[in-house]
């Protein structure tokens, strides 16, 4: 019975471990959408937001600026430690996919210390997913309908050159 | 009595389009040529395809129409509102082929939008297009802010059409008594503008951290769209991407430089003469107009506790004003942070300074400060004749590159262009309304469009009903070539139905 009881204990808890790791990996990050819905709300309140790393760093000294674009296609400037920055392998342009962060920090509808900017100042950042580089591949499709207009050009031209000459013969 | 659109009217028009459709398709090889240099292979397939689809229409065009010795004023306007139209088509091809587009309507939306310079952006995931297209996307708005009826006026070989023409893409100064030297002097003033900007947005790029190309290519982006008053960006976040205040700054100079009048720019820089610049009536309405929102904004902010210190009201309330006033469309906050912060007196007050937007001739839109000033000089001498003595009669004259008189003409056609503008943005709001947005919101994001500015309240997006996309498409048209070349298409068309049936 005491074997019974204790494999039910073990269960209950590894049961219980389990649904706080699901609650822990679905915990809600900000969009920038819902922060600006209700600006006010979050105005100086600590938020967590995660998105790619778009651009390049921005700014001088120990504190500068990066740009995070959530999966609205929403982004952000994030105001945080020249530390942090360091560990940022990629950032988001054409072709490249940037890094994939986790910020944790104080949210400013309007930043007094940045000329009313809206922005987070970040008290912990995270690399949460390392960006690549995107293979660009070409689209065969494309280079026929160049063909397509290359020959129907190369007609018209023909055309409009016989009929000049036949003009020019007429008169 | 109307006059009868025969063949050879269309053949006329369709001549000077083929023409212009031919030399605008060559704009294409640069961001094609920029895309085989930075290995955007797909994109500058893309640009071959639209080059290619331009080079053939225009050739088409160009031959099948013979162009006659003389034209009317019906030929230049009907075939600048033509050329617009068609263009559109042509270079929305590299957008829709880019595959940031959602559909074909969307890529004509944001190419009439860069044309118009308006700056309202439907294009999906800016911040990973590639460069050249980005580069293109600002093309558009520093060609559509000279002409494209410019462009092709610098290879066009010179006849009667081109003015006339120039007209119909609201460039009525004839800085030269050659019209292709007017084109050429549009383009000669932009170009040493691109280059001076450049170099102030490079180095304030650079000292702000960026990489010296990137710089370069930011700067002369955001060049392109602050002197065309165009309002696109390089980056999804406009101009809030920087963080930056010496950009901002360099920013506010260019919008206004740029939505300042080319003749004045003329006099500036050829003739010398810096004072035209304060004696003209577009300088003074301008000033009270921006003087006047400025300090309704300033209330409406400060009364709601929206920005309480002096820095904050420049960089975000003076830039959004000055951007809206002067046609741009930049923007140092949120779509949504509009409505949901700044209340009802910002979006009125920035409403009014879209509304009355730049100079004349300029690439800015909305009434113009010219057509303004002189409605409301007009209201003056009207109430003035109230207290003159019987036989008293005053002549009211007013400065704009020359002494003029003040007649009954020139007032109506001012209120004229006013109160159609005024339709527009109505008519605009209630589709707005029709489609489900609250009207305030509609009437800002109709004027927006309407008056080619590009501020936007959140309404303009992918997502936004077709009829609503179609509606500022016309909007923008409208309001950049200022009706009258529309209106004169649209009759054009009518007359030659008229005259089958």
């Amino acid at each position: 019975m005491k074997r019974k009881c204790f494999l039910f204990i073990i269960f209950a808890i590894s049961f219980f471990l389990l649904q706080m790791n699901c609650i822990k990996a679905e915990e809600p990050f900000l969009k920038v959408s819902t922060l600006l819905k209700d600006p006010f709300n979050y105005n100086g309140k600590s938020i967590k937001f995660k998105g790619e790393v778009i651009g390049e760093p921005l700014g001088r000294g120990n504190n500068r600026w990066i740009n995070v674009l959530d999966n609205e296609g929403n982004a952000i400037g994030v105001w945080l430690s020249e530390d942090f920055i360091k560990n940022i392998n990629y950032y988001g342009k054409y072709n490249i996919q940037g890094d994939i962060v986790e910020v944790e920090g104080i949210f400013h509808s309007i930043c007094k210390e940045h000329g009313g900017d809206t922005d987070i100042h970040a008290n912990t950042f995270k690399i949460l997913e390392k960006g690549h580089l995107i293979k660009e591949q070409i689209k065969i499709q494309k280079i026929y309908i160049i063909l397509l207009e290359g020959v129907f050009i190369i007609i018209v031209l023909i055309f409009f050159r016989i009929k000049k000459y036949y003009e020019s013969l007429s008169k | 009595m109307i006059r009868r659109i025969s063949n050879k009217d269309w053949s006329t028009v369709l001549s000077l389009t083929g023409s212009i459709i031919y030399y605008f398709g060559f704009t294409m090889l640069i961001p094609f040529l920029t895309g085989l240099i930075l290995n955007e292979f797909n994109s500058s397939l893309d640009f071959l395809i639209g080059f290619l689809a331009c080079f053939l229409v225009g050739l088409l065009l160009k031959n099948i129409f013979k162009e006659p010795k003389e034209a009317e004023w019906i030929h230049g306007m009907s075939a600048t509102a033509l050329s617009w139209i068609i263009a559109m088509f042509l270079a929305a091809i590299p957008y829709y082929l880019s595959g940031y587009f959602l559909s074909y309507l969307d890529a004509c939306f944001d190419t009439m939008s860069g044309f118009t310079t308006t700056g309202l952006a439907i294009i999906q995931n800016i911040d990973h297009i590639p460069i050249s297209l980005n580069l293109w996307r600002h093309m558009l708005t520093f060609m559509g802010g000279q002409g494209i009826i410019v462009i092709a006026l610098v290879f066009l070989p010179p006849s009667g059409l081109g003015f006339k023409a120039l007209v119909g893409e609201g460039k009525e100064e004839r800085l030269i008594p050659s019209v292709r030297e007017t084109g050429r002097a549009i383009w000669l003033i932009s170009l040493i503008y691109l280059f001076i900007g450049a170099i102030f947005y490079i180095f304030a790029g650079i000292y702000d951290g960026m990489s010296p190309l990137r710089s370069l290519f930011h700067g002369v982006c955001v060049f392109m769209t602050s002197w065309s008053t165009g309002g696109f960006a390089p980056q999804s976040q406009n101009t809030i991407y920087y963080h930056s205040f010496p950009i901002e700054i360099i920013s506010m100079l260019f919008m206004i430089l740029g939505s300042m009048n080319f003749g004045l720019h003329y006099y500036v820089w050829f003739k010398k003469d810096k004072k035209e610049v304060l004696r003209d009536i577009e300088s003074k309405t301008f000033i009270v107009t921006l003087s006047l929102t400025w300090i309704l904004l300033t209330y409406g902010l400060i009364r709601d506790g929206i920005y309480t210190n002096f820095l904050p009201l420049i960089r975000r309330g003076l830039f959004i004003l000055v951007s809206g006033h002067t046609g741009t469309g930049s923007m140092t906050i949120y779509a949504t942070q509009f409505v949901n912060q700044w209340g009802d007196i910002g979006l009125i007050a920035v409403m009014l300074a879209m509304a009355f937007g730049g100079y004349s001739a300029s690439t800015a839109g909305g009434f113009k400060a010219i057509r303004t000033g002189i409605v409301f000089k007009a209201i003056i001498a009207d109430i003035k004749k109230y207290f003159l003595p019987r036989s008293g009669v005053t002549v009211e004259k007013f400065h704009h590159l020359q002494d003029a008189i003040l007649n009954e003409k020139i007032v109506k056609s001012a209120a004229l262009i006013i109160l159609l503008y005024i339709v527009m943005h109505t008519v605009g709001a209630i589709v707005g309304v029709i489609n489900g947005i609250p009207f305030i919101q509609a009437l800002f994001e109709s004027i927006s469009a309407g008056a080619n500015v590009g501020l936007s309240c959140g309404v303009t997006a992918a997502s936004m009903a077709n009829s609503l996309k179609v509606t500022y498409i016309i909007n923008m048209f409208l309001g950049r070539l200022e009706f009258i070349a529309v209106f004169v298409f649209i009759l054009f068309i009518f007359r030659s139905i008229i005259r089958k049936y």
